[in-house]
């Protein structure tokens, strides 16, 4: 009988890794051909993208983080325990809802609302700033940050509540009894979640990194690169889905494989580093 | 007092995180009821308008969208389970580490990565072409590491709870993990439940493998039919407004479908 | 425990050995591609050679995708015809001409739709893969300029006049601003503000990019010599000053309607179905013309179907066809849209199908009720040159259309 099982989830387990080899090694074989006859022009040729990728994507964390953070304070300080559960629902929830509907109300709700108020101040206001010296857009950089942030931040919040919520009390005590207040105790919890909360970001980040549908639709993409936020940009997933169908030649299908081997190896160092934050942190 | 101040800046936060969801949720019932209302059974059923004239409905894709999910589960679950249970009980050996670690790895693997790698090798090297199958396969391939994540974590705590009993009692191997998988029945439930909600909503993967049409019904496995999200995504590019409708109409159906799948979860995960 | 741990070592060598072999089988069949294409289904039609097949029973799946250009007819055409033939299926993705040639190469698409004919070395790719192809017209539009001007109103001012000149500058970034001299001179009429010209294009491969392109390269000096050239995709220099990319000519259209002082190029019907006014073009005699049936079908007069390949040669040198025609009052930017199907098919039902669907969108198809607002039928003498072509859809080297007890 334990030979069976034995033998049955090995099976799934080879299965499991052969599936990660192939799709990893598909993706590398169908890279290698445009990456050997550009080399470092092919990288220099999709900078836009790469460029759109890193700033969406950095600019939805530094969004998401003192959001994130702040959500998970908030849960686990100020909530009763029965109101807690029914917010940690909608926080999980959000984390999971499909992102092509945020993608959609993101161009044609937030996205002219935006234009009309936020974006209309900054460029007015703080125009002479080169990132705000473009009018608003359609889509924008900084528009699919913002979709991305409101995207990542329940994940974000998750994890970081989770090793905040799980500090024991013992330290509230120690600060109170100390007659210092709620802002210290919370500064002190945070001083211990760093770890999580770096990891947290880490994380998040790889995951913004990847997001193809709802940055697609927010973002404009045009493929050059501009020092505004309010200029519409392209992002790595986003020019594969719009590229991808007419790539005719050999290599022009493998220049795009070799982006994707691109955003995925620079995915894979932030899960990477993220848990090493994250398992150092726990020790 | 600084103690307020933080108050009031972590309630900003909660505030500033929950308000653009319940936006969202505004428009989808605001936006999209009437649509499903003006159509009635229609909606679940027909087929979606041509351009600038009418609602229609979005039947073909909501039964695509099932029969897609369907055979990806199929395809996933044996290898999300059996892997989960290896991971579980094998804990610390050396292969459930790497198992551990390459699922977490594919876990953000960009999904329309695996959208156009189904398509090199499934839809035009086997020659499966681009349908529900094809879209399926790369659905199932996305589904696997979610769903054997999620099992993980819930086998274990159930595992702490009975292992230790099974194996005090004098239980064999297999008689334990039968236990383990009886009770953690649920643990496995909602794995693949979560799975199942990732991937319903899950546009990038079905862009290159599937139809980007909407008009066809199922009629054998490999019929070209396609999905909700791929519906929504194609009709919110468009500029016409009865098909910026539809699509409102969809999302609507959409969100109802993770919703239902997403309290589902929390039923079935009675421990917390 | 440690019975698991013996047997589990043989077991993984074992396993590891089945699944690298299965890998390299799966290698190899990559490697040597496909055998030609996709989806059939259901049942199968009696297929005695002696006897007439009755067409309503053919059971298939036709999988057509390119050009959005085209897509509006195309929607409309499959709606009619699926009531008539509800056993063959169907669909069309709208996803550029591009994607729609590059899928029908790599046998995703049973028929590729293009808004101009594939360039030479897409067609030996395409003959390669598929064998003889054939190129086949399949209706006439044309492309529109759109435009955004908040303020402007055209039956108050006029028509906006544009020229090849005027749009070649813009797209070139050199004509930034809707106030610029050339275009007020144009059009006399009108105040315009300073506000920056938002110019939107394709983000995706597009056949009418191409035609688009093509004609700025043929009437605009500036456009010719810039080195931008023309094709499906081009480099387009007004990137890096804030244009926007839409996806299709559903992209387009929807982010000129969105966008306060941009300016576009789309197909005719969708400017017809949105209420968008399009511009009025310089032509070649020197008057403006607004893209309307008549102006395009004056344009249409001047073909000379003798210049038509044979079918299943290469049709690029027909790009520049019914572009920048002579007569006075036609308008400059008219084309065909192509389909392009494999000649012979091992698949009886698919043949069948496709050739039935062929028929009945170059007979039925073409006639005034069911050609869409914004496109034109074909010409009388190109119809029967295309029924002619559909007729040298074979299977295993037998006619098709002999085949089949035609309703």
């Amino acid at each position: 009988m334990q030979k069976r099982i034995l033998i049955a989830t090995l099976i799934g387990v080879m299965a499991m890794i052969s599936l990660v080899f192939s799709l990893v090694g598909s993706l590398v074989y169908s890279s290698i051909p445009s990456i050997l006859a550009l080399k470092s022009t092919l990288f220099l040729y999709y900078l836009p993208a790469i460029y759109g990728s890193l700033v969406v994507s950095i600019v939805a964390i530094l969004l998401a983080m003192p959001l994130a953070t702040g959500v998970a304070i908030f849960i686990s300080e100020y909530l009763p325990r029965k109101i807690r559960s029914i917010f940690i629902s909608i926080n999980d929830l959000m984390a999971s809802f499909p992102t092509i509907i945020y993608g959609y109300w993101g161009l044609y709700e937030l996205g002219p609302f935006l234009n009309s108020t936020l974006f209309k101040a900054l460029n007015t206001y703080l125009g002479f700033i080169p990132l705000f010296s473009t009018q608003p857009s359609t889509g924008s950089y900084l528009l699919a940050s913002i979709v991305l942030s409101i995207m990542i931040s329940p994940f974000a919040s998750s994890l970081i509540r989770e090793v905040y919520s799980k500090i024991p009390y013992i330290v509230d005590e120690s600060v109170y009894a100390l007659g210092l207040g709620r802002w210290e105790v919370i500064r002190i919890k945070l001083l211990y979640s760093r770890r999580a909360i770096l990891g947290g970001m880490t994380l998040a980040f790889g995951r913004g990194l990847g997001e193809t549908v709802a940055v697609d639709l927010t973002v404009g993409g045009a493929f050059s690169i501009s020092s505004s936020l309010l200029s519409p940009g392209i992002t790595i997933p986003a020019l594969i889905a719009n590229q991808f169908g007419s790539a005719f030649t050999q290599l022009e299908i493998s220049s795009l494989f070799a982006l994707a081997l691109l955003l995925f190896i620079i995915g894979v160092s932030f899960t990477l580093i993220a848990k090493l934050l994250i398992l150092r942190g726990e020790r | 007092m600084k103690s307020k101040v933080i108050f009031v800046l972590t309630l900003a936060c909660l505030l500033f995180l929950f308000f653009p969801f319940s936006w969202i949720l505004f428009d989808l019932i605001v936006k999209g009821l009437p649509v499903i209302l003006s159509s009635g059974i229609n909606f679940f059923t027909g087929i979606p308008p041509i351009p600038g004239d009418g609602i229609g409905g979005i039947g073909t894709v909501i039964e695509g969208s099932l029969f897609i999910v369907s055979i990806a589960t199929l395809i996933s679950i044996p290898i999300s389970l059996l892997t989960s249970i290896y991971i579980v009980m094998n804990e610390g050996k050396k292969l459930s580490r790497i198992s551990r670690f390459l699922v977490e790895t594919v876990l953000e693997f960009p999904t329309i990565i695996v959208g156009i790698s189904v398509f090199m090798i499934f839809a035009v090297g086997l020659g499966l072409g681009l349908n529900g199958l094809t879209g399926a396969i790369a659905l199932g391939i996305i589904m696997i590491p979610y769903s054997t994540v999620q099992t993980v974590e819930n086998l274990r705590q159930a595992k702490e709870q009975y292992l230790e009993v099974g194996y005090s009692l004098g239980l064999t191997d297999s008689r334990v993990v039968r236990l383990l998988i009886s009770e953690g029945r649920e643990g496995v439930t909602t794995g693949i439940l979560i799975g199942l909600a990732k991937i319903f909503g899950e546009t990038a993967p079905l862009l290159f493998t599937t139809v980007t049409s909407f008009n066809i019904y199922l009629r054998s496995i490999n019929s070209p039919v396609s999905g909700i999200p791929v519906l929504i995504f194609n009709y919110a590019f468009s500029p016409y407004d009865n098909w910026h409708d539809v699509a409102w109409g969809a999302s609507l159906v959409l969100a109802l479908i993770v919703l239902l799948l997403f309290i589902l979860t929390r039923v079935t995960t009675r421990r917390r | 425990m440690r019975k698991m741990k013996a047997i589990s070592n043989w077991l993984i060598a074992i396993i590891v050995i089945i699944f690298l072999v299965a890998g390299i089988v799966l290698y190899f069949y990559v490697k040597n591609g496909f055998q030609g294409n996709t989806t059939t289904s259901g049942s199968q039609s009696n297929t005695s050679s002696s006897n007439s097949i009755d067409v309503t029973k053919v059971s298939a799946s036709l999988i057509l995708g390119g050009s959005t250009f085209i897509n509006p007819q195309m929607q409309a055409w499959i709606q009619t015809f699926s009531s008539k033939y509800p056993n063959i299926q169907v669909t069309y993705q709208s996803v550029g001409s591009g994607a729609g040639v590059n899928n029908f190469i790599k046998g995703t698409y049973d028929v590729g739709a293009t808004d101009v004919p594939m360039p030479s070395q897409l067609w030996r790719n395409a003959t390669n893969a598929r064998g003889s192809v054939i190129t086949i017209p399949d209706i006439v539009g044309g492309v529109a300029v759109i435009y955004n001007l908040p303020g402007f109103d055209s039956t108050k001012y006029g028509n906006l006049n544009l020229t090849a000149d005027i749009l070649s500058g813009i797209y070139l970034g050199k004509i930034q601003y809707w106030d610029d001299p050339s275009i007020k001179a144009v059009n006399p009429n009108y105040n315009f503000p300073h506000q920056r010209i938002v110019p939107v294009h394709r983000s995706d491969g597009s056949g009418t990019t191409f035609v688009f392109t093509l004609w700025l390269y043929q009437s605009s000096q500036q456009w010719k010599s810039s080195g931008v050239g023309y094709g499906y995709t081009i480099n387009w220099p007004v990137d890096s000053m804030g244009a926007l990319a839409g996806e299709g000519n559903d992209g387009v259209t929807a982010y000129v309607k969105q966008t306060p002082y941009s300016i576009g190029y789309v197909e005719i019907q969708y400017s017809i179905a949105n209420n968008l006014s399009p511009a009025a073009i310089k032509n070649p005699s020197g008057n403006f013309i607004l893209p309307t049936p008549s102006s395009v079908s004056i344009a249409l007069s001047s073909l000379n179907i003798s210049l038509f390949p044979k079918p299943t040669q290469d049709w690029s040198n027909l790009t520049p066809l019914l572009l920048n025609s002579e007569s006075p009052n036609a308008y400059p930017i008219v084309t065909f849209s192509y389909l392009v199907i494999q000649e012979n098919y091992s698949d009886l039902n698919k043949a069948i199908a496709l050739y039935v669907f062929l028929n009945y969108i170059f007979t039925q198809g073409q006639s005034q009720g069911n050609v869409i607002n914004g496109y034109l039928p074909l010409p009388d003498n190109v119809r029967q040159f295309v029924l002619n072509e559909i007729k040298l859809i074979t299977y295993n080297g037998q006619q098709v259309y002999k085949m089949i007890n035609q309703t």
